[in-house]
């Protein structure tokens, strides 16, 4: 009897998940404007994204914010966990835990926070205040994630490697970057995405003149209800799938690795 | 001078957290040597191979390291000329069979043709067939298979001392018996010193030279393994190295060298003693089970001891049975009985039985307090 | 020169601190600057008079902190702590059984992960979306209700407390799902089969088994679902519209159209200081009860 129920509980779950992302992007394509017919297979609203130049910018922003967080809070993060992995103590402990505090902070507080350091320090919003404010959210998670792996790894086979005739330094190039190689994507991977969806933190660190995705699709939701917004979610949806199963067949492939 | 030894090691300690984990430590491993360092965990026997290898450093005032005449405290492993097998082997996942025996030549930046006919040597060294195994994953392998190509990486390298850590302890027990044989070939034909930690001592007298026993930090005895197992030093010795009965008393009297010696509960035996033993000594002695037998009551014959006892219980270890005596005291005592041909009748004992334990006066030994 | 290199490492490797040092700087002065500093920062705000165009004059005042206490504003907190609380009990009641699920199956195991991993993965944003495209007067919903004649007026479900739990839930399943699905996985079977043989059928073994050894993923699980219920803003603010206001539409206010940023600082101190209240008293509750249950 539990196991049914369990199944009834799964099953309502998997539905409230999934459901409302698999029909929005099947009325994608839906000629209608109205949504209980169906008119035709369109393209349609996809093409009209393309001539929103708006929209072209916003995403021409996102990635750059996006990509220059990711190597910032990668690199913060990587030499970070390195120190975390090695060492067990109280102290690194406690290290830890202050490091991963701004995961625990809501969004509301981290975005007016910054906000609120950047108008006392007489910096105007802009494209750089958004990186510096993705990049901090980012590195708490890029810290997790390569110490994740980090402490998964074997740490015998730095010794090994000394023993074979090298060095700190070359054992670490030779034997630890490359196992650790699959976390540090992985790191990367995680904080992009973090930096392409984020909307709060960007919200109050933005400013008037720069506008990532995230903002335009918040307009967007607010104001009209064409179906635009509908194509332009169901895009993100269908390269969200795809980069995740890109990314589960990439680690399958080094899941002996460790 | 002739060959300096090997490696020495002169009065090594190292502290752990207050405790001294390695006490004091002083050895020496001759050239070409097989030298086995056994004992249970917690012994130190791990931290002070990791010191040999250079991981850790003994205290500052915790003694010195010599390897072939050199003074190498203070030196990394990769200062030192020797070559290591991990316990867990530490095969580097992410590189082929191949790539993990030519880690080291690549460091020495031997040329790429070289390397590639040095590591097939080494496969073949480890007896792995160098066409099947060469491009393998090391995930793909058993571990039998690791622990060679483990070998073979630390052995291209041609070291001067081989350092093994509990090699064998994650082996099938078939496996373990051939690996052991092949270790100790290996030690021969290539002239290699090889130093090795075990907890198993059946391992270290098959393969080793020489055997240093550890405790607690401490070395308890070092020596062949004909010496450690005929001569034990401590009880801890003769008790970890194969089986030992031990008995306790005091010195009723020595005379012409054999002191008579009577236990608490009243039962004497005789036991041959050096000039420093005298009358009112508390002594101990250690008296291996293939050293006595079982008699059926006849009273002592000369130059042998009796104790009176009832067998409690027979095990039978294949080659030989143990007969597990109970003494007047309430202690057990283990008797072998040796199995000859399979159809001679050497006497059946049974359970319940009263019998005599007997043994010659000289094959007790005397143990250090 | 490969002698020098290895007395740099050699050396590195004598002194552990100078180097764990060196690798842990850069991210920690990142973080004091960017993360600890602006803080500290909103933390003075509160206490600041108001600048009428957003901002803050010099000078210090307790007027804003003392307006924390007023009925109205404790009210919104409250709602807010009730529905965030609300919003963990049933993705709760959800995501432990997909987790069941997920670890019970062989076959379909990383489709199914895959299933839960997606919206995760997935822009919270673009998920609220698929939310309203569904419940809104004009949305698929009601649209097909209408038109199979089952309603002839739309039925009010966006900008009501229900949209707004039922997005909360919805967004933060995933979040509580991994945690879960980690716990169970970690699980030794043999426990299970143990207490069979021990003579406790299906639900005890749950209750006395099963439960007891999740409980530190449903804690994680559960902080990853209330904490940023609690501070959200968007879901209240795209399906709860201007009825459902919550904490964190009460601050965000602040800082643009009410232009009162001292309140707004000590809104969102409040909130800071409620959530990690929250977050103690969980992992108190953890460590207390893995104590009592350490076998």
């Amino acid at each position: 009897m539990t196991r049914r129920l369990t199944a009834i509980l799964a099953l309502i779950g998997y539905a409230a998940l999934l459901l409302p992302l698999l029909l929005l992007v099947a009325w994608s394509f839906n000629a209608s404007r109205s949504g209980a017919r169906w008119d035709g297979f369109t393209l349609d609203w996809y093409h009209r994204l393309l001539h929103r130049g708006d929209l072209l910018v916003a995403l021409r922003t996102s990635l750059v914010v996006g990509v220059t967080a990711t190597v910032v809070s990668t690199g913060l993060g990587t030499l970070a966990a390195l120190a975390l992995g090695r060492e067990r103590s109280r102290a690194m402990g406690a290290i830890e835990s202050m490091l991963v505090l701004p995961i625990v902070t809501p969004e509301v507080v981290a975005g007016i926070s910054l906000l609120v350091l950047f108008s006392a320090a007489g910096v105007h919003l802009g494209l750089a205040t958004v990186i510096i404010a993705h990049a901090t959210f980012c590195l708490p998670f890029t810290i997790l994630v390569v110490l994740a792996r980090l402490r998964g790894m074997d740490r015998t086979l730095e010794d090994a490697a000394l023993t074979l005739g090298a060095d700190e330094i070359t054992a670490f190039r030779r034997v630890t970057v490359p196992l650790l190689l699959p976390g540090i994507v992985a790191a990367a991977l995680l904080a992009f995405t973090l930096s392409f969806d984020d909307f709060i933190v960007t919200f109050f660190t933005a400013g008037p003149g720069t506008s990532t995705l995230p903002l335009v699709i918040y307009g967007m939701v607010r104001r009209t209800v064409e179906p635009t917004v509908n194509a332009l979610s169901a895009l993100l949806v269908i390269g969200t799938t795809l980069l995740l199963v890109v990314t589960q067949r990439w680690t399958g492939r080094h899941a002996g690795e460790a | 001078m002739a060959d300096a030894p090997a490696l020495e090691l002169d009065r090594v300690s190292r502290r752990y957290k207050g405790v001294p984990a390695v006490d004091r430590v002083s050895l020496d491993v001759a050239s070409g040597e097989f030298f086995s360092l056994v004992g249970p965990s917690g012994s130190g026997k791990t931290t002070t191979l990791r010191m040999i290898a250079g991981f850790d450093d003994p205290e500052p005032d915790g003694g010195t390291i010599r390897m072939l005449g050199q003074v190498v405290n203070g030196r990394r492993p990769y200062q030192r000329p020797i070559g290591m097998v991990f316990q867990n082997y530490a095969l580097f996942p992410h590189l082929t069979v191949a790539g993990n025996i030519a880690f080291g030549l690549e460091e020495r930046r031997v040329p790429r043709e070289e390397i590639r006919r040095r590591v097939e040597r080494g496969l073949e060294l480890v007896r792995l067939d160098a066409a099947t195994f060469f491009s393998r994953r090391t995930t793909e392998l058993s571990g039998g298979q690791r622990q060679r190509v483990a070998l073979a990486r630390a052995l291209v390298l041609e070291p001067q001392i081989l350092l093994l850590d509990e090699p064998l302890a994650a082996l099938d027990p078939q496996l373990r018996v051939e690996m052991r044989l092949e270790l100790r070939e290996l030690n021969r034909r290539l002239g290699i010193t090889f130093v090795l930690v075990t907890h198993d001592q059946e391992e270290a007298l098959v393969m080793s030279d020489r055997v240093a026993v550890m405790s607690a930090g401490r070395i308890m005895q070092i020596g062949s393994p004909v010496e450690i197992y005929r001569h034990p030093r401590t009880a801890f010795v003769a008790e970890f190295i194969g089986n030992a009965n031990i008995y306790r008393g005091r010195v009723e009297g020595v005379s012409g060298g054999l002191a008579t010696v009577t236990q608490p509960d009243g039962q004497t035996w005789r036991v041959p003693v050096g000039p420093s033993v005298t009358a009112g000594d508390d002594v101990q002695v250690a008296v291996r089970p293939e050293w006595q037998e079982l008699t059926a009551g006849e009273r002592n014959g000369p130059g042998t001891n009796a104790l009176p006892g009832h067998i409690r219980e027979i095990n039978f270890l294949g080659e030989s049975s143990h007969a597990v005596v109970m003494l007047p005291d309430g202690r057990d005592v283990r008797v072998a009985l040796h199995h000859s041909a399979l159809s001679t009748g050497s006497r059946p004992w049974q359970c319940g039985e009263a019998v005599m334990v007997r043994w010659r006066f000289e094959d007790a030994q005397v143990l250090e307090r | 020169m490969t002698r020098l290199r290895s007395r740099v490492a050699a050396a590195l490797h004598r002194h552990p601190r100078i180097q764990a040092t060196a690798l842990l700087l850069p991210a920690g002065v990142w973080l004091a600057v960017f993360f600890a500093i602006p803080l500290a920062i909103m933390a003075t705000y509160a206490f600041r008079p108001r600048h009428i165009l957003g901002g803050v004059y010099p000078g210090w005042t307790t007027v804003h902190v003392a307006r924390l206490v007023e009925p109205l504003y404790l009210a919104v907190l409250g709602r807010s702590v009730v529905l965030s609380l609300l919003a963990t009990a049933l993705a709760l009641l959800v995501s432990y059984p997909i987790a069941l699920v997920i670890v019970r199956s062989t076959r379909w195991r990383s489709f199914l992960l895959f299933l839960v991993v997606l919206p995760f993965w997935t822009s919270f944003l673009v998920r609220t979306y698929a939310t309203i495209f569904l419940i809104r007067d004009t949305g698929l919903i009601n649209q097909v209700l209408q038109a199979i004649g089952v309603t002839h007026q739309p039925l009010r479900m966006l900008y009501t407390p229900g949209a707004v739990l039922f997005g909360l839930v919805t967004g933060f399943v995933p979040f509580m799902v991994l945690p879960i699905y980690a716990s169970l996985e970690k699980l030794d079977p043999a426990l299970l089969e143990a207490a069979e043989v021990l003579g406790a059928p299906e639900w005890r073994r749950f209750v006395r088994v099963i439960w007891p050894l999740t409980l530190p993923g449903v804690v994680v699980g559960s902080l990853l679902v209330f904490v940023p219920s609690l501070g959200s803003f968007l879901t209240s603010d795209l399906l709860g519209g201007a009825k459902v206001e919550l904490i964190g539409n009460l601050v965000q206010n602040q800082f643009t159209s009410a232009r009162n940023w001292p309140f707004g600082s000590a809104l969102s101190f409040l909130l800071l200081m409620v959530v990690m209240l929250g977050m103690l008293a969980q992992l108190r509750y953890t460590a207390a009860h893995a104590k009592g249950k350490t076998a």
